[in-house]
């Protein structure tokens, strides 16, 4: 009982300490992070969700309140439902995509390899390549007419796919090439964390006579999770965002088939004008985003022990 | 192994420099749909001094300009792609005749001006003058932006005579006029001399619908027969590109808008009409691709996929160089007569300019005629004055004087809707396309589409 009364009265009262120079100094090395955070993220969206409540064209200096009649405008209108429902089917399809694939190309490069330095790179160069460039190589590729891709599929004697021109097949090549894009990135974060892992685990696991299967799924897969955990939170987040890669493949068609919340928002905010709805749009996609990376960290929050 | 991670590293680096310049390269430009070369803020004054040197100042007509005049303003514009130099030159020649004016020219990609254009024009005097596309003016009015220029066509400044009815409509709105043409264009049909030969037809100009419409089919080949011509008889661009659509509804007899542009006409019997007819060739007759971009649709003709194609006269050079034999069409005569969209890219001027003489005098100038022939003859462009058109040096050039020929079937499309955007791109196109994918008929989509368009309308 004594040595606890000592323990605690050792740690300095908490008004106490927010005022140590090590706390000052902590403070001190945080307050620029802080200030960019407050200026360009927090700032931003008190000031989106006061937008939302008014009828606000770009640079509208008298904007007029119309309290959450933009909220009750949004959920009437098809073209948001559609949006949405584009984001989700284009988040489902990237997301296991990217993971899985890095995943298992993680697994094939961590084996010790000749040249695995190099694949690494190479798989993750369409991460570091503009995908203005990108994005005008793949619409070659994928023209049914005059495309590498169309002509191999013809001699092959393949169907002919229209890709970007059909709507029934836009948002597939999409995410297909959005894969691509992205795969390599998350193999990187889960080849360091695979690294990470001790091989004192797997020769433990050996000498108990566990299979490959076995050792993925109880040491690899636990071992692995904090990586996952980023590389999918990164992912999700990432793709129920997509902008850039929609809108310079297909501006958001054919026929609406592509376009995203976020395409969504650009077009109502800096086509139309209409600040105060594309704000209203941002918002619901912020708290849908919100919901979901909270319910991530629910599911798959770390723990070590396995 | 360590030599090899060098070397890749190596090479990594220097195609990330590469990437990293061309990302800066190639865009879309909003008019032409051509390429751009980035965003450089240029004074005239400095820029192209060579340019504008070469130049024999004593032989341009300065009546009806007050070279007296002083001033700076600054000029932003979205001219990036092959014209730039020209715009640079014109603008360069300017600043040498008005010793007393300098102009800050920014030329940056349409993407990047357009999202900046109002917030500056909203709070402060920059830009001075800008170009914009004829169908964003009403939008900009709207929001109290523009100076209305009235006395610059008065009776000491331009003179209304010597335009089309097309290049006025294009920057009126409420009986106001906001500005001065920089380019006006029309869209006409291209054609593919060989490809008509070879398919036994004459290499001459289809004259009207039905003839047209005969080539097109003739031009359509399916060697296959699965459904996919390998030839088009057609291309043209659905999206990033001046649509063929309006040219097609005037020639049936049909309409978007009525005059005071305050309620939908697509329910009109003809546009229906118009729509299901050529609606009917797409998805039936396959005489088209569907879901092409602007450059695409050129692609397909340049690469004599396409017999014909309907486009602006930026693309005219490419198909040279292409060793394409063509020759540029009058728009095929409909039942209603013949017409083709117009389209211009205007000057207009801040309302809180603090040097609204000398910006006019750039105005003006840019109409002289020393400034008309020599954007148009580097260009390709037709001049914006009608009463140039019989110049010699329009009349030299083939594809300038298509160009030039066909001002008078020019008319505006929406002009005057100030939500041109969402009425075009979000209700019109997807309804026309509904249409020509075969998922509705005409009748159906339009009146759906007209219902949705009178309630935009009302809130304008």
């Amino acid at each position: 009982m004594q040595s606890t009364q000592t323990s605690v009265s050792a740690q300095p009262p908490r008004s106490q300490f927010r005022f140590t120079s090590q706390a000052r100094a902590a403070w001190l090395f945080m307050l620029p992070s802080l200030t960019i955070l407050a200026f360009f993220i927090v700032l931003p969206i008190f000031q989106a969700a006061w937008m939302a409540l008014h009828d606000w064209t770009l640079a509208d200096l008298n904007p007029t309140f119309i309290g959450l009649k933009n909220f009750a405008d949004l959920f009437k209108d098809d073209r948001f439902w559609n949006a949405l429902q584009n984001t989700l089917v284009y988040t489902i399809g990237v997301v296991p995509g990217q993971i899985i694939l890095a995943l298992v190309f993680a697994l094939i490069l961590n084996a010790r390899l000749k040249g695995r330095t190099v694949f690494r790179g190479i798989y993750f160069l369409p991460v570091l390549v503009s995908f203005a460039v990108e994005a005008i190589v793949w619409r070659f590729l994928l023209d049914p007419d005059i495309g590498y891709i169309g002509y191999y599929s013809s001699v092959l004697g393949l169907p002919r796919i229209e890709w970007l021109r059909s709507p029934d097949w836009a948002m597939t090549a999409v995410i297909l090439i959005s894969i691509w894009r992205w795969f390599g990135f998350n193999l990187v974060i889960l080849l360091a964390g695979l690294q990470g892992i001790s091989e004192s685990y797997y020769e433990a696991a050996e000498v108990d006579g566990a299979n490959e299967v076995q050792k993925f799924r109880f040491i690899t897969l636990p071992l692995l999770r904090p990586s996952l955990l980023f590389a999918l939170i990164n992912a999700v987040i990432s793709a129920l965002q997509a902008f850039d890669q929609i809108y310079v493949l297909t501006r958001g068609g054919p026929m609406f088939s592509t376009e995203t919340v976020v395409v969504y928002v650009y077009r109502e905010g800096f086509i139309n004008f209409d600040m105060g709805y594309a704000s209203t749009a941002a918002l619901v996609l912020f708290g849908i985003i919100f919901v979901i990376t909270l319910g991530q960290l629910r599911i798959l929050r770390y723990q070590e022990s396995f | 192994m360590r030599k090899s991670s060098l070397l890749f590293s190596l090479v990594l680096v220097v195609m990330l420099l590469l990437s990293a310049c061309a990302g800066a390269a190639p865009a879309q430009s909003g008019v032409t749909d051509t390429g751009d070369t980035g965003a450089t803020d240029t004074s005239a004054a400095a820029a192209d001094a060579g340019a504008a040197d070469a130049v024999d100042l004593s032989e341009i007509d300065t009546a009806g300009l007050n070279t007296d005049v002083s001033g700076t303003f600054s000029f932003w514009n979205g001219f990036t792609a092959s014209d730039r130099p020209v715009m640079e030159e014109n603008v360069a020649v300017f600043d040498e005749l008005y010793s007393n004016v300098t102009v800050n020219m920014d030329i940056q990609p349409w993407d990047s001006l357009l999202p900046k254009l109002l917030p500056s024009l909203r709070t402060g005097s920059d830009p001075d003058v800008v170009s914009l596309d004829g169908s964003l003016i009403p939008q900009y009015v709207t929001a109290e932006s523009l100076l209305p220029v009235g006395e610059l066509w008065g009776s000491d400044g331009l003179n209304p005579d010597n335009f089309s009815e097309g290049v006025l409509q294009g920057m009126t709105v409420n009986g106001n006029r906001y500005g001065a043409p920089i380019i006006y264009y029309t869209t006409l049909l291209y054609m593919n001399n060989d490809l008509f030969t070879e398919a036994g037809l004459p290499a001459a100009c289809p004259n009207t619908w039905d003839e047209w419409e005969n080539a097109l089919l003739t031009l359509t080949i399916d060697e296959n027969g699965d459904g996919t011509p390998e030839q088009y008889g057609m291309s043209w661009g659905d999206h990033g590109a001046v649509s063929i659509w309006p040219s097609l509804v005037w020639s049936g007899g049909g309409d978007f808008v009525n005059e005071d542009a305050t309620e939908s006409r697509l329910d009109d019997p003809a546009t229906i009409a118009a729509v299901q007819k050529w609606g009917d060739l797409i998805a039936q007759d396959n005489i088209l691709a569907l879901g092409l971009s602007g450059v695409e649709a050129d692609n397909l003709f340049q690469t004599s996929k396409a017999a014909m194609t309907v486009s602006g006269p930026w693309v005219s050079t490419g198909f040279t160089d292409a060793g394409i034999n063509f020759q540029i069409c009058p728009m095929p005569e409909g039942p209603a007569g013949r017409y083709t969209q117009g389209a211009g890219v205007y000057f207009v001027v801040n309302k809180n300019s603090q040097a609204p003489d000398a910006v006019y005098e750039l105005l003006k100038f840019w109409q002289s005629d020393w400034a008309q022939i020599n954007w148009s003859s580097k260009t390709g462009f037709a001049p914006t004055r009608s009463d140039l058109a019989n110049n010699p040096e329009i009349q030299g050039n083939p594809n300038v004087k298509a160009f030039a020929d066909s001002l008078p079937d020019a008319r505006t499309y929406l002009g005057g809707v100030v939500e041109y955007s969402k009425i075009n791109d979000e209700i019109i196109t997807p309804a026309i396309l509904e249409v020509a994918r075969g998922n509705m008929t005409a009748e159906e989509s339009l009146t759906a589409a007209a219902t949705k368009m009178n309630e935009v309308l009302a809130e304008q």
